[in-house]
């Protein structure tokens, strides 16, 4: 009786540990200097590391420099830090970077600069020219890659008659980028358009997905579409469930609150969505997601991404990614710092490998005292996730950007 | 004391279209002079008043519940005009503000910073942006002039805002 119970002792935390993920410690990318300054991953999708080949890319926006600038760092992918941080962008001011590999070790990216969105091709130690893909008005600018030639880029342009999502695939010329064809809005709208923050990717198929944030109707709701190759984009659907009163009743008409929509699919074409969602309205934002099982035509019921445990909090910075036959949710949340001011974050992840998604794991390196958030990830085709993050003493003092690469456990990747 | 009706006549006919304002209807209330976040910070600095900050979103329905019946009020137009200055920050935009420290966040990040964990959401902040009370969700007309009267008079300076209203029921 007493070796069952030594046995099952044991047994228990190695089922609890079975996280498909071991993180190597992490590594200082940018901010360690004696400079105060402050680094943001705030760009629309979130893309904002990527692999290329054997190389990792980061991309953020600082101030080191005085103004907002958009940089890069990159790394062999078994190198135990990153090279300096190189600015890419060249105007007066620039804001929330992309990025996506191009699978021989250079990296698409793309940001904001002086109201335009702007792409350039960069590698480990050169950069190409860079290209200014939409005018006045254009911003929060999103890539999806394939991986495999194909390659997008995905804007919100206020033309002076609202914001509309515009897309345009990139063709790639030696070192240079350009729009292949004229951007074309991916949902027309005539009356109350704004739409917002796009996400982007493509399927298996080569088909594009693309989801965004609307406010035609008087609140925030998310929709979705895809495009087939030489194909028009589809008929938009809306991929939120709404929440609001009833016709008739006080607020009727209104919403709950949607933002910051991601979207990623995994190798047997399976496509997940996630967002933030204050339906729960007490608790504020939390992460909810759904599950398309036709490469992204359509979704299904909207479902709660984290566990019951963050749901005294509010969760913030969703990001995703896809690999195998997984997809890998991270943002950051408050929950180990319950009536504690000095802990105001910690980074966590859930996983999907096609059931539902996990128990929420405390990322063991991206959490502890002060602030760790604002996660960004991808994973490789070894099924290794790359992580980046924020890191501050608190939510007012100067910023550090952290990576750390999580290697695949190989029993528990599918 | 007493209220003159010429001088709040304005106010009572912005309260009155207010239901018919069009779509985005639970953005920021007409007839208030709101500002960006960091504008009214530094306009609050230096004027040295104290600001009243407004954490709405797009489509929040205790957002427009609050805008039609609380700052229709003319008592609350008149005080708050009178004595703060007013900010506006819809927590799922990404516009733009710059920070005392120099950071540039959008108005959503402002939310993250300040623990805003649902709309609509008041702060009531020194004139450097320290803060004096928070108050989260639907608020009466009544309410919002007790808060005006426990910061304005200065009676937060020496208690809780419990005791205040302990003693001002």
């Amino acid at each position: 009786m007493t070796r069952s119970l030594i046995g099952v002792t044991l047994l228990v935390p190695a089922m609890v540990i079975a996280e498909p993920w071991a993180f190597d410690e992490p590594l200082p990318v940018a901010g360690d200097g004696e400079t105060p300054h402050f680094h943001h991953l705030d760009g629309a999708g979130r893309r904002h590391v990527a692999v290329s080949g054997n190389d990792v890319g980061v991309v953020w926006e600082d101030d080191s420099s005085g103004a907002p600038q958009v940089y890069i760092a990159t790394k062999p992918r078994d190198q135990d830090h990153f090279g300096a941080p190189r600015q890419i962008s060249t105007g007066a001011e620039a804001y929330e970077p992309a990025i996506v590999g191009l699978g021989d070790g250079r990296f698409a990216t793309a940001w904001e600069q002086d109201q335009s969105v702007v792409a350039r091709i960069v590698g480990a130690v050169d950069a190409g020219a860079l290209q200014v893909l939409a005018g006045p008005g254009a911003r929060q600018i999103t890539l999806a890659g394939d991986g495999d030639g194909r390659l997008v880029a995905v804007w919100a342009h206020n033309g002076g008659h609202g914001q509309l999502i515009e897309a345009a695939g990139l063709s790639i010329e030696g070192a240079g980028v350009r729009a292949a064809l004229q951007a074309v809005a991916v949902a027309p709208l005539t009356e109350h358009a704004y739409q917002g923050y796009p996400a982007a990717a493509f399927n298996h198929r080569g088909d594009l997905l693309i989801a965004w944030e609307d406010r035609r109707a008087g609140h925030t709701r998310l929709f979705h579409t895809r495009r087939a190759a030489g194909q028009a984009f589809a008929a938009e659907r809306q991929l939120n469930e709404h929440n609001a009163p009833p016709p008739g009743e006080e607020g009727a008409g209104l919403g709950s609150g949607v933002m910051r929509v991601m979207l990623a699919v995994d190798g047997a074409d399976r496509a997940r969505a996630v967002w933030l969602d204050k339906r729960n309205a007490a608790s504020g934002y939390a992460v909810w997601g759904a599950a398309s099982e036709d490469a992204g035509g359509t979704f299904g019921t909207n479902e709660i991404v984290q566990d019951d445990n963050g749901s005294a909090v509010a969760q913030w910075h969703a990001a995703l990614t896809a690999g195998g036959r997984m997809f890998v949710a991270a943002w950051d949340d408050a929950r180990e710092g319950w009536e504690d001011n000095s802990e105001t974050g910690d980074v966590l992840l859930s996983w999907n490998d096609g059931g539902g998604w996990s128990a929420d794991w405390l990322v063991p390196v991206a959490s502890g005292a002060g602030y760790q958030g604002s996660p960004a990830l991808t994973l490789d085709k070894r099924g290794d996730l790359h992580l980046v993050w924020i890191e501050r003493d608190d939510l007012t003092s100067p910023t550090r950007l952290r990576y750390a690469h999580g290697r695949a456990v190989t029993s528990a990747v599918p | 004391m007493k209220l003159d009706p010429k001088r709040f006549a304005p106010y009572l006919v912005l309260s009155i279209m207010l239901p018919w304002l069009g779509a985005t209807r639970a953005d920021p209330p007409g007839g208030w002079q709101f500002l960006p976040f960091d504008q009214a910070l530094r306009k609050a600095q230096q004027e040295q008043r104290r600001v009243f900050l407004y954490f709405g979103r797009h489509g929040c329905p205790s957002c427009e519940k609050t805008n039609r019946e609380s700052f229709s009020d003319p008592r609350v137009v008149e005080h708050f005009n009178a004595h703060y200055v007013l900010a506006y920050v819809d927590s799922e935009s990404g516009e733009r503000l710059r920070l005392p420290s120099g950071e540039r966040i959008t108005e959503m990040e402002l939310g993250v910073r300040l623990k805003v964990f649902g709309t609509p959401f008041f702060y009531f902040m020194e004139p450097d942006g320290g803060a004096i009370l928070r108050a989260p969700g639907y608020q009466s007309a009544d309410e919002f002039l007790r808060y005006d009267r426990f910061v304005n008079e200065g009676h937060y300076k020496q208690r809780s805002f419990a005791e205040f209203k302990a003693a001002d029921s």
